[in-house]
């Protein structure tokens, strides 16, 4: 996310509308997928487990240093569409004094956002030696090797991974409690 | 700065979003209602964060739909609905072939059917060309549809009721309860694609009905009857007997082995393409027919629609053998 272009020299790379228009197209395909893995994971940390449109965006932005930025109109059209997959759910309910709707993630949705974050971290710390970074996956995690779904042990030691049905009962035992 | 026109700015621009959206949404009223309210308490909430002190001011509310976005971008996201697939979804696909292949089908049988009468009229004349521009129109205007159904951000299920929502919704989890395969281009339930008991009782039918042309067993009245006809009767005995065999074979392996199915359906078109010579024998000397008490040209003709109906179901088999490639990888 490029901000306060006009402030810049006027020869920087940036200037020219064609690498503009191509930085950009890039970083919005990045941030397409991200966007959403974001929201569920802002919902997911909410208290409750529940959340409104406008304070999901302020606590989005607020944990990302305001480098993810979603336009705020088409917040609600994702939303729509999580919850027409069965990944959202919503509920009418007074907020803050002003009746608002409501968004908390459904048990198939649990499972799917599990997945994902398995597969964006794991994704991740695999590809990091490329772009010259550090990532560090939490110790409390396990990462099922078949389909990277996140398990959390601080909450269940399952037998089998929810998403691929994989026997992970042995490498859940193997961490310490 | 009045109420009146904060309130203003905010109605003017969810009006807006209200023209831009697509009409899949317009026509659900609740929804839209609900879209635009929750829009709306968003702006407010956002300018009253903008504004110093907490009280509303027409610059907050102008910043405020500023983060927004313009109506345009709000309404492109609700519409981008489905998977690119060319220029037609990929969830209108499905959709977009079926209509395409129920009309040109439709194009096709009722030129067919006008060329029949003009032949019966002993007016003879092919009109392919007819038949093509006839296909080249409906594949203009269907696919012009569809793409612009895309763009708009319609899905299959914006075409059907309430009621067939619920009933579809209902089917698909008693498919997931019972582990049935279920599609994954639709995510509908894929129906068993043979009734193997029916297919079982009709081959016992056939091989009955077969083996007596077959052996032809001596009546009073086979003396009476030509010994070419006959000679046809058997051919026909063998080809009914073999289609007999092959249906026990189907009902046996049941709603499994797509190739073995789609190699037996290959055998059964290769039959039929071979009952059509005899056919043909049929509609040149219809004085071979005993018993009948018609004019001959009318037991050829009656032998010519056998014909055209044996090319109709060896067009139905292929179709059929093509269609079970959905449920490789699934059964």
């Amino acid at each position: 996310m490029i901000k306060r272009v006009k402030e810049f020299g006027t020869k920087a790379l940036i200037a020219s509308q064609e690498i503009r228009d191509y930085v950009e197209k890039f970083e919005s395909e990045i941030n397409r997928g991200i966007s959403t893995l974001c929201i569920l994971a802002t919902i997911d940390k909410a208290e409750n487990g529940q959340i409104h449109g406008y304070a999901l965006l302020k606590n989005l932005e607020e944990e990302t240093n305001e480098m993810l930025v979603i336009e705020e109109g088409t917040l609600y059209p994702l939303l729509r569409k999580l919850e027409g997959n069965g990944i959202l759910k919503s509920e009418r309910k007074v907020v803050e004094n002003r009746m608002r709707k409501v968004y908390s993630i459904t048990e198939r949705g649990d499972k799917i956002y599990n997945h994902l974050s398995g597969f964006y971290g794991k994704l991740s710390k695999a590809i990091s030696p490329l772009l010259d970074i550090n990532v560090h996956l939490k110790e409390q995690y396990l990462y099922c090797p078949n389909c990277a779904n996140k398990i959390d042990l601080n909450k269940d030691r399952k037998q089998f991974c929810d998403m691929c049905g994989l026997n992970i009962q042995e490498l859940s035992e193997r961490r310490p409690k | 700065m009045s109420q009146n026109n904060m309130d203003g700015m905010v109605k003017d621009y969810l009006k807006k979003i209200k023209e831009k959206l697509p009409e899949w949404l317009k026509e659900d009223k609740e929804e839209l209602k609900d879209v635009l309210s929750e829009i709306e308490e968003h702006i407010w909430d956002k300018a009253e964060g903008l504004s110093e002190n907490g009280d509303l001011t027409e610059s907050s509310i102008q910043l405020a739909l500023s983060h927004m976005g313009t109506p345009e971008s709000i309404a492109k996201e609700f519409k981008r609905r489905g998977v690119p697939k060319v220029y037609i979804t990929e969830d209108l696909w499905p959709l977009y072939t079926r209509v395409l292949g129920i009309l040109s089908a439709v194009v096709v049988m009722v030129n067919v059917v006008v060329m029949i009468i003009n032949i019966v009229a002993g007016n003879f004349q092919l009109d392919f060309v007819g038949i093509l521009f006839w296909l080249a129109g409906i594949f203009t205007i269907v696919t012009l549809i569809f793409v612009g159904l895309s763009m708009e951000g319609f899905l299959p299920e914006d075409f059907k009721t309430e009621e067939e929502r619920k009933r579809e919704k209902k089917e698909l989890s008693i498919a997931e309860k019972n582990g049935w395969p279920i599609s994954p281009n639709t995510g509908k339930p894929l129906k068993s694609f043979i009734q193997p008991t029916g297919m079982i009782v009709g081959g016992i039918i056939q091989n009955a009905i077969g083996l007596i042309f077959l052996i032809q067993p001596e009546t009073d009245f086979t003396h009476l009857i030509e010994l070419e006809f006959l000679a046809l009767l058997r051919i026909f005995g063998m080809f009914i007997i073999s289609e007999g065999c092959l249906n026990l074979i189907r009902g046996v392996i049941g709603n499994q082995q797509v190739t073995k199915h789609q190699i037996i359906i290959g055998i059964k078109i290769f039959l039929s393409i071979m009952t059509i010579t005899p056919l043909v024998v049929l509609v040149d000397q219809p004085e071979l027919v005993p018993f009948v008490p018609f004019e001959k040209h009318l037991i050829s003709w009656t032998f010519a629609f056998i014909i055209f109906l044996a090319i109709i179901g060896i067009i139905s088999d292929t179709y059929k053998a093509v269609t079970l490639e959905k449920y490789r990888n699934i059964i």
